[in-house]
Formats: structure tokens, sequence, C-alpha cells
């Protein structure tokens, strides 16, 4: 019966497919069945030869002799792990379960392999790293709020970005809105309703003020989780810290305002020409440029081409052609005439700047227009004046210094000279004939002169 | 030898002014009064037939018809051009008329209106002019 059993048992401890060996106190294995062999790739004969802690991971092996010694003092024990060799030199991990026989010089173990699942808790704990240094990074936090209590959960990020510490604060809704900018929160709410009533997921920015007085802007991203039966029961979301990204949107605002405000104030109307795709992009203030409409975009054969002054089309063409042609080239100013949307003809200064790639290619072309039309006609204007002004000059050196010559003449010949009677009558009346004259054009250079001033004035 | 004064000036007043001016410093005989260049190249064309005669012409510049720039251009073409000196006696105060008075080589002075009798005492002193005022 004894020897049956004993082949009964023989068998079992062979057929089963855990792995199972017997270990006496001397260190050495003194059975193994199948399954142990095959775990580990030893054959038998040389796992039988070899003391055990010779095959547990160096690292393991301190802590695994003192489970050994625990196990031979008579407890038995379940779920230590280990690492142990294999015959190609690999290493194993297993989760042992040990008893001892009862005279304690030997003890029953059998091995579960975990290498699986070490594996996998390992490439998770590295995921979960990962992904907390990623939140450090975007600054993100997770939320879940439960809506039966209105309490929230935070992550520690949600409390760095709050600035709480976690011991003392407690997230209740009452208390997160709390912390939320006054100007924002009934605004927050609103758009948050309206949005779960078309999704469940929502995304929304608000200000929060922080116990220090610091105002952050966040954005948050919400989901709604219902119960089977579609009720709300919880809320979870994102947060993250936006502030920086929000300051440079201020900023940048700031900047293209400024622009704009200044492009307005110069007269000056921007171009951009995209010259691969032939798109002319041009500042807000051509959209009543001149009184055409300029608001589509528009290649550079567009309508303001159109709008130029027939005579100067060419030049304009030509002159940009030039520009582009010439690799050491980079500015080319252009003085030219548009034809206004009410017929008028306006004047102006067109700067453009070429933007060429590494290899000297055009790519983009910069302009600025300058209405100049109003220091044209001022300059047409003082032209104008200059040759009433020469006109006037002339008439004296040459109209007013006959007569006055004449006088002279007359003059020099009577202190130096003798003249008869009847002469000296004819050059008295000459005299009196010349002032006469003269002071005709005195008053003529007085009219003058007032007409000028009159057109100075506009009138 | 013959010698002739000719005033030429579109004012008539000048040209008598003139003439008393030049009597009184005591010239020989009596000055002709021309009132345009081509009236006064149509005299001398005539007259310089005489190969004795020289003339002194008093040549004023802004004159209508034909202005006292013309009036030297055209006596360059004449054979009789070296028997004359000019004075150019002007209304005008510019230096570029002085200066192109100055490329014709008939022309021995260049003065402004009025003329005065001591430029004229002047002129006497040149040999060549002393003859007109014997």
């Amino acid at each position: 019966m004894y020897k049956s059993d004993k082949h009964t048992y023989q068998q079992f401890f062979n057929l089963i497919p855990e792995p199972l060996c017997i270990t006496g106190d001397d260190g050495f294995i003194r059975k193994v069945n199948p399954a142990f062999v095959e775990l580990l790739g030893y054959s038998e004969e040389e796992l039988l030869k070899m003391p055990i802690n010779e095959m547990i991971h160096p690292v393991d092996r301190e802590k695994s002799l003192h489970e050994i010694e625990k196990t031979f003092n008579g407890a038995p024990s379940k779920g230590f792990q280990n690492r142990l060799r294999r015959k190609d030199g690999s290493y194993i991990w297993l989760e042992w379960t040990t008893t001892p026989s009862s005279d304690e010089s030997y003890f029953y173990a059998s091995a579960k392999d975990i290498s699986k699942r070490i594996a996998t808790e390992e490439k998770l704990r590295s995921v979960i790293e990962d992904l907390e240094t990623a939140q450090k990074i975007a600054r993100l936090g997770y939320w879940i709020r439960d809506l039966q209590t209105d309490m929230n959960i935070w992550s520690d990020q949600v409390y760095r970005i709050y600035g709480k510490d976690p011991q003392q604060f407690t997230p209740t809704q009452q208390a997160v809105e709390d912390l939320f900018h006054p100007d924002d929160l009934q605004y927050v709410k609103l758009s948050v309703e309206k949005q779960f009533r078309e999704n469940d997921f929502v995304t929304f920015e608000h200000r929060i003020i922080t116990d220090k007085g610091e105002v952050k802007w966040l954005m948050e991203r919400s989901h709604l989780i219902r119960d089977d039966q579609n009720r709300p029961v919880e809320m979870k979301g994102t947060v993250q810290d936006i502030t920086e990204t929000k300051q440079k949107e201020k900023e940048l605002k700031i900047s293209n305002e400024r622009f704009e405000i200044a492009i307005k104030a110069s007269n000056e109307l921007i171009w951009d020409w995209d010259i691969e795709t032939d798109k002319v992009n041009r500042s807000a203030g051509y959209e009543k440029f001149f009184g055409h409409d300029f608001s589509e975009t528009e290649g550079s054969e567009g309508p303001w081409l159109k709008i130029i002054h027939p005579d100067d089309r060419e030049s304009v063409k030509e002159s940009l052609n030039s520009l582009l042609t010439d690799p050491d080239r980079k500015l080319n100013t252009h003085d030219y005439r548009v034809i206004r949307a009410d017929g008028e003809i306006a004047h102006v200064t067109d700067r453009a700047f070429v933007i060429r790639d590494e290899n000297g290619n055009p790519v983009r072309m910069v302009g600025a227009v300058l209405d100049v039309t109003k220091s044209k006609n001022l300059l047409e204007r003082i032209r104008k004046q200059n040759k009433a002004l020469k006109e006037i000059t002339w008439m004296q050196s040459h109209t007013v210094r006959a007569p006055l010559s004449r006088i002279l003449s007359i003059a020099e010949l009577l202190k130096n000279g003798e003249v008869s009677n009847e002469e000296y009558e004819i050059l008295f009346e000459s005299v009196v004939t010349s002032a006469a004259e003269l002071d005709e054009m005195v008053r003529e250079v007085a009219a003058k002169t007032e007409s000028l001033n009159r057109r100075d004035n506009g009138v | 030898m013959e010698f002739e004064i000719l005033l030429v000036d579109d004012d008539s007043m000048i040209c008598m002014v003139h003439r008393l001016l030049l009597q009184n410093a005591g010239i020989d005989s009596k000055p002709v009064s021309k009132g345009n260049g081509l009236q006064a190249l149509r005299h001398l064309d005539k007259e310089s037939r005489n190969p004795n005669k020289r003339f002194l012409i008093f040549l004023d510049i802004n004159m209508p018809v034909m202005d006292g720039w013309k009036f030297l251009d055209e006596l360059q073409q004449r054979e009789y051009k070296d028997r004359v000196e000019i004075v150019m006696v002007t209304s005008s105060v510019n230096m570029m008329d002085r200066n192109k008075a100055e490329s014709y080589p008939q022309i021995i002075d260049y003065v402004e209106k009025p003329l005065e009798l001591e430029s004229i005492k002047r002129w006497i002193k040149d040999p060549s002019i002393l003859p007109y005022f014997s």
C-alpha cells in the first residue's frame, strides 16, 4: 500500500505542471519534477549537483537564504519572490510556496513563473513615470468631482496649480469656485451648462486668484460620466496652467494693435507678397484705401495693379522685376500714381523689400505704400508760387529798370551838361511820364503779391 | 578817315539823352539813333560802303525785332566788322550778360544805364576812340 502510495505520489509529482522541487538542509536540491527541469533548462543531474544558492540572483541571494532558513524553522511561506539563473544565463522571476518536512531536514517548494507579470509591472511603472513627468511639464492636473456630494479629488498637480497644501485644503466645489476669478465664475457656469446640453466633453478657460493674489489662466477639459440610467454621476477632467501662453497672446495682441495704429497714423499701407504662391496680403487700411476695396487676397497681377495709372503701370512692373532679378539688391523705392475710386489721382511712394532663400532666390516681398499726394500738391503749389515770384523779379529787373534808368540818365545829363530850353522841356516831360510808368508797375507788383497771398491762404 | 557814332536803343528818350551827353562831352559829328538791331544793321550795311568810315556803337540789349545779341551775331558775318567799336549799354544787371558780351571782339566796354560822363571821359583816352571826339 505504502509502496503503491509512494508510486502514486511519484506519478503526481511528475505530472503536476507546476515546477516543484525538494531541497535539503545541505543546500542541495534532492528532487525536481519535469516542469522544474523545463523551467530552468538544466538537466536533472546538473540540478542535483548544484548548490541552490549558486542559481539565485546575487541581489536576491541574502534574502533568499534568510527565507530558506525561516522555512527550515518550521514556517510554511507563500508569495516569496526571487530570481533564478537559467542554464542559458538568463534570470527568471519566480514566486514560491514552501513547506518544511516534518523532521525539518528538507522542504518542499513549488515555483510559479512571474517573469511576464514583473515585466508588465515594470513597463507600467515606467509608463506612469513618463506620464507624471509629462504632466509636470505640461502642468496638467487631474480631478474628479462627485456630483452627489460636490466633492473634488485632486491630483498633486492640481494642488500645485491652485497653490494649495493637500494636507490643509479640502477641494469642495464651493471652495474651488471661491478661488475662481469673480468676473469668470458666472460665465464659466453658463458656458459649461450650455456645452453639456450638447456634448459630454467640454473645454473652457478661466482665471483663478491664488492666496498670494496671483492671477492664473487655466484651461479645463471636462468629461461628464453617466450611470446606466444615463444620469450624470461624476465629472472628470484635466486642468492646465496656460498663464504664460495667455500673457504671450496678450503681448502679441498689444504689439499688433500698436502696429496697426502706427500704420493708420502714418498713412502707410503694408503689403506682403508670397512670390511662390503669388498671393498678396495687404494691411487693414487697404480695405478703404483710395476708395477701392482690397479686402480679398490677390495675386501680383490683381486689383492693385489695375488702379495704378496706366502710364506708370509698366514702370512699376519693371521696377519690381529688376529688384527680383538682381540678387545684390534688397530695397527699391518707386514713385507712381494711382487712380482713386472717385477718379482723382493720388501720388504714392512704394518701398519694397525682398526676402531671399539661401540660394538667393526671392521668396517674399514686403512693402509699404505711402500716400504722398499732399506733399506732391504742396510742391506743385510751391513751384507755381516760385514761377509767380520769378515773374515779379523779371518785371522788376527789366521793366522797372527801363523808366528808372531813363530818369537816372536824364539826371546824369542835367548834372553835368548843358541843354537848350526846348530839350529841357522834353526831358522834364520824360521824367514825369517815366515816374508815372514806375508808379503803375509798383502797383502791379503789389497786386501780384496780393494774389499770391490769397492763393497761399487757399482762397 | 570818317568816324560815325551810332546810338541803338528802342527807348527814344534814352537815345536823346545819350546824344546830349555825348555832345556835352564834345563829339565831332551828330550821332545817328536807331530803334533796334535790324535798323542799325541796315544803316551800317549802307554806310560801310565807304571803306574809310569807322563806327562807334552804343548798343542796348533788350530791344524788339532784333535784340543786341542777335545784332552782334549778324555783325560777325559782315566784312566791315573790324571797323566797328561797341559799348554795351544795358539796364540788365546780370553777370552772365557781362561775360557773354566780353566774348565779342568789338566790345570795348560794358556799362549799365545810366551812361555817365565819367565813363565817356575814360573811353576818350583810348586812341581808337579819341578820333570820334576831336
